[in-house]
């Protein structure tokens, strides 16, 4: 039976607060805290982080991935290409980017299990991810957030959580809808739709699939329904009649907010990690109808507390020190025109080098060079190398704090750091203050968004503080 | 290695532009205001000159001036002469003196033309070096980088290794403006003090506005030929000589903060370009044996690096060199008695061509207000890249 061998999770550390907004709006709830992406990420860059969490760096093995979001950078262009090789996946690999529908998520799960099932796929990633598009004063500024995470897939022993049932149930039902270059999200009435919508079509879901299992109510220890917000998940929970130990006590709707078709599989991360042997648990995505999949832990669901998931990412929480840190990092405000150069070429020859870290290791001397070069800059010796994956974590050697380039936060702050077992890097740093940055602090590499030079997106790594 | 270029090329003549926001002159306006006041310096007419070369760095950059050898060809009418475009980032102008040199010295020509020129300002400041480093270049490696913050990065490791701060680098700033205020051709002319210097906005951090060189136009020019016809042939009676050249690349442009071997304390090339230099010129002790210096302070935290690297002072001794008013006119070792590029300003393909007309006319007693008093050996020193390449001149009065 298929199931979950891997997890891992990331949240964006920034948080917009609720005081922010009200000063700004006269409205929005004083406690509320949402994470929100900064201005280098995207929902590729979500996503690829919460994936890096659940594989080991450079050893990272899957033959298909799913990639899921209602938020994709690209259009019309292959979003889980990019997050495959940021995270160093082979090349054989099948790779499919969903979207459409909030249900993404679980639907990509759905898709992925059927693969592993079938022998398609040995192993599959899915990964869900989203940066939501809140519009500023908008009624989904603080019930939004931002979010990723992904899942391992495999069969046999190292599977921690298997996949004993799915349901899906399809209604057509317009709740929550978004066009093409529309930049917030509508709803309908809303008391329509949580009745009708979110409570009627998830207590559909379930209880197909109740049907379908020979479990009761009482055997499942967590359901981990979705919704939108926390009154919606308590109408949803009544609705259900499972035990209420059963519910998560402060869902992530009311922790963090809506983070779409990450949503359930975040709070099914969540939900793992937490996890004891024999549990079932029971997660459900939404959209005109929806999904719901019935897990149950086994004796390696332990083993998923290693990788970095929700508790790793909210520890790391920091508040914006003023609303307008948000607008900027939304591109609201007035932007430098600037165009650097970029070409698809350079980027495709050299994506070993800037995609997958790929160093070189001089032969003749023993040096690590990045980017490589064919004649050592060391010792002179000619296309005598062999490639060393850059570790993702070094120290820092020195840096500065540069207020020409332009930048969202006002400066940029380049480092030059040392990794560990070889080879040194000068990059951007991102997610610190100035006050943080100092000689010798330990960095680790996130993959982030440079810019938009060509017409299309740059993506390349940045330090963050380890 | 030989004795290379020592005592075998004479400067007879050089001419410096004034340096500034020059809005009402051309590209080829400096070149010709630069040339023609060394031809009159030198005594010689542009028909005489057999080769010349020219330094700019970048006229794709900000404008279109500057391409090839015809550029400078076309300003003078040098036509059907020889002559080349030479580029090597801040080093440019003292490279096209170099190979000017080189020519003489090979026995190739007599007397050539070498100018270095670049103007800046036809496009608002930010839309030169500053969009160069953000537009152009790799697409993804040293993003964020620009020419201060390539500096400032060395300032960081420097404070932290032997514990300097910026009051160091605000004495640099402080000395240099004095010296410009006594230069008609620097862009600046204003003294400043030193909390002026410390309470700046910051640029890149720890250098703040008056850290930094300003975006310049400007153009100089040297006339050289065969050191036994300077008064054999031209008459003169006082010239200088150049002793030793030495031009090094010790590292990569972007890739220089990537070196694992770079310790971010100062710069191999300028060290390197040095001993090549000062083995030709028979130097042993720089510091007694040099008399004036004009050197590259791009930014503030360089000057006191390019003390260290040149061998004035020994490695970490560079800020208390300047702090004790060794380094000022009346000095131990007057260093950039011109203003350097702090005040001067840094025309990138100009200076090291204005370098060694100043040099010249420290040597020739032509400084008036900033004259060295008895200046009888100079040394030259520009670095670019940063870090990449270093050219450094010796020269003395005949």
């Amino acid at each position: 039976m298929a199931g979950i061998t891997s997890v891992g999770a990331y949240v964006p550390f920034y948080r917009l607060g609720g005081e922010a907004v009200r000063a700004v709006w006269g409205a929005g709830d004083p406690k509320a805290s949402r994470p929100i992406a900064g201005f280098d990420e995207d929902a590729i860059t979500l996503g690829v982080e919460a994936l890096l969490n659940a594989t080991e760096w450079g050893g990272a093995q899957a033959d298909a991935l799913y990639f899921a979001s209602t938020t994709s950078p690209y259009a019309e262009k292959s979003n889980a290409a990019v997050v495959a090789a940021a995270a160093d996946l082979p090349e054989a690999l099948f790779a499919a980017d969903m979207g459409g529908s909030l249900r993404a998520g679980t639907s990509a799960l759905r898709a992925a299990l059927d693969a592993v099932e079938a022998g398609s796929a040995s192993r599959a990633a899915v990964v869900a991810a989203e940066v939501r598009p809140a519009r500023a004063g908008g009624p989904d500024e603080l019930a939004f957030c931002d979010g990723a995470a992904a899942l391992l897939l495999g069969k046999g022993d190292e599977v921690a959580a298997e996949v004993e049932t799915v349901h899906s149930w399809t209604e057509d039902f317009i709740d929550r809808w978004r066009l093409p270059g529309e930049g917030a999200v509508s709803a309908g009435d809303a008391k329509f739709i949580q009745d009708y919508g979110y409570v009627r079509q998830t207590a559909a879901t379930v209880e197909g699939l109740l049907k379908k299992t020979g479990a009761t109510r009482e055997d499942i220890a967590r359901v981990l329904v979705y919704a939108p917000d926390p009154r919606t998940h308590a109408a949803i929970c009544k609705k259900l009649g499972f035990p209420e130990a059963a519910y998560p006590e402060r869902p992530l709707a009311a922790r963090l907010g809506d983070a779409g078709a990450a949503a359930p599989l975040l709070a099914l991360v969540e939900g793992l990690q937490g996890a004891e042997p024999g549990e079932h648990i029971l997660v459900t995505g939404h959209g005109s109808g929806g999904d719901a999949l019935l897990l149950r832990a086994t004796e390696r669901v332990r083993a998923l507390r290693a990788g970095r998931g929700v508790a790793w990412s909210l520890e790391r929480a920091r508040p914006l020190s003023h609303y307008g840190k948000w607008l900027r990092f939304r591109g609201l405000g007035p932007e430098e025109e600037i165009r650097p150069f970029s070409s698809p070429s350079i980027l495709w020859k050299e994506s070993r080098a800037s995609m997958r870290l790929r160093a070189g290791r001089c032969l003749a001397c023993g040096g690590v060079q990045f980017p490589r070069q064919r004649v050592c800059n060391g010792c002179g010796a000619r296309d005598r190398w062999e490639e060393h994956k850059l570790a993702r974590r070094g120290r820092v050697y020195t840096f500065v704090h540069d207020h020409l380039p332009p930048s969202p936060e006002g400066y940029v702050t380049m480092a030059t750091a040392d990794m560990e077992g070889g080879g040194r890097i000068y990059a951007q740093m991102t997610d610190c203050e100035k006050k943080d940055v100092r000689i010798g602090m330990e960095v680790e590499l996130t993959f982030r968004l440079l810019h938009r030079g060509d017409g299309y997106y740059n993506y390349f790594w940045k330090f963050r503080p380890a | 290695m030989t004795k290379g270029i020592s005592g075998k090329v004479a400067i007879i003549g050089a001419g410096i532009t004034k340096f500034g926001e020059l809005f009402e002159q051309s590209y080829n306006d400096l070149v010709v205001e630069a040339a023609f006041e060394a031809y009159q310096e030198a005594g010689v007419t542009g028909d005489e000159i057999e080769a010349a070369w020219l330094g700019t760095y970048l006229p794709l950059g900000w404008g279109f001036d500057g391409t090839g050898g015809p550029s400078l060809a076309e300003a003078l009418n040098l036509y059907p002469k020889p002559v080349s475009r030479v580029s090597n980032y801040c080093t440019t102008g003292m490279e096209a003196v170099r190979m000017a040199a080189m020519a003489v010295a090979s026995g190739m020509h007599d007397v050539v033309l070498a100018v270095g020129a670049e103007k800046m300002r036809e496009v608002p400041s930010r839309r030169s070096l500053v969009a160069q480093h953000v537009e152009k270049l790799h697409p993804l490696y040293a993003k964020g980088r620009t020419a201060p913050g390539s500096f400032a990065i060395l300032a960081t490791r420097y404070f932290q290794e032997y514990g300097a701060g910026k009051e160091d680098l605000a004495e640099v700033a402080v000395k240099n403006h004095y010296h410009g205020s006594l230069n008609p051709k620097a862009h600046f002319r204003k003294e400043i003090t030193k909390e002026q210097v410390l309470k700046a906005p910051p640029v890149t951090e720890p250098l703040g506005l008056y850290d930094c060189c300003p975006t310049t136009d400007g153009a100089a020019a040297v006339v050289l030929c065969r050191a036994d016809l300077a008064e054999r042939r031209f008459g003169k009676k006082d010239y200088v000589l150049i002793e030793g050249m030495g031009l090094s690349c010790a590292t990569g442009y972007i890739t220089t903060a990537f070196n694992p071997r770079f310790d971010f304390l100062g710069f191999e090339a300028s060290r390197e370009a040095a001993r090549q230099a000062y083995a030709q010129a028979g130097i042993t002790r720089p510091r007694d044996e040099i008399d004036v210096a004009e050197v590259h302070d791009c930014f503030t935290i360089t000057e006191i690096l390019n003390y260290e690297d040149l061998g004035l002072v020994g490695r970490g001794e560079g800020a208390a060199f300047v702090r004790s008013g060794a380094s000022r006119l009346g000095g131990e070792l007057p260093v950039n008695a011109s203003g350097g590029l702090k005040s001067c300003g840094h025309p990138i393909g100009a200076t090291g061509a204005r370098v060694i007309a100043d040099l010249t006319h420290q040597l020739l007693g032509r400084c008036e207000k900033r004259q060295v008093k008895g200046a009888r050996r100079a040394l030259g020193h520009t670095l670019g890249g940063p870090g990449a390449v270093s050219c450094v001149f010796v020269m003395s009065k005949n």
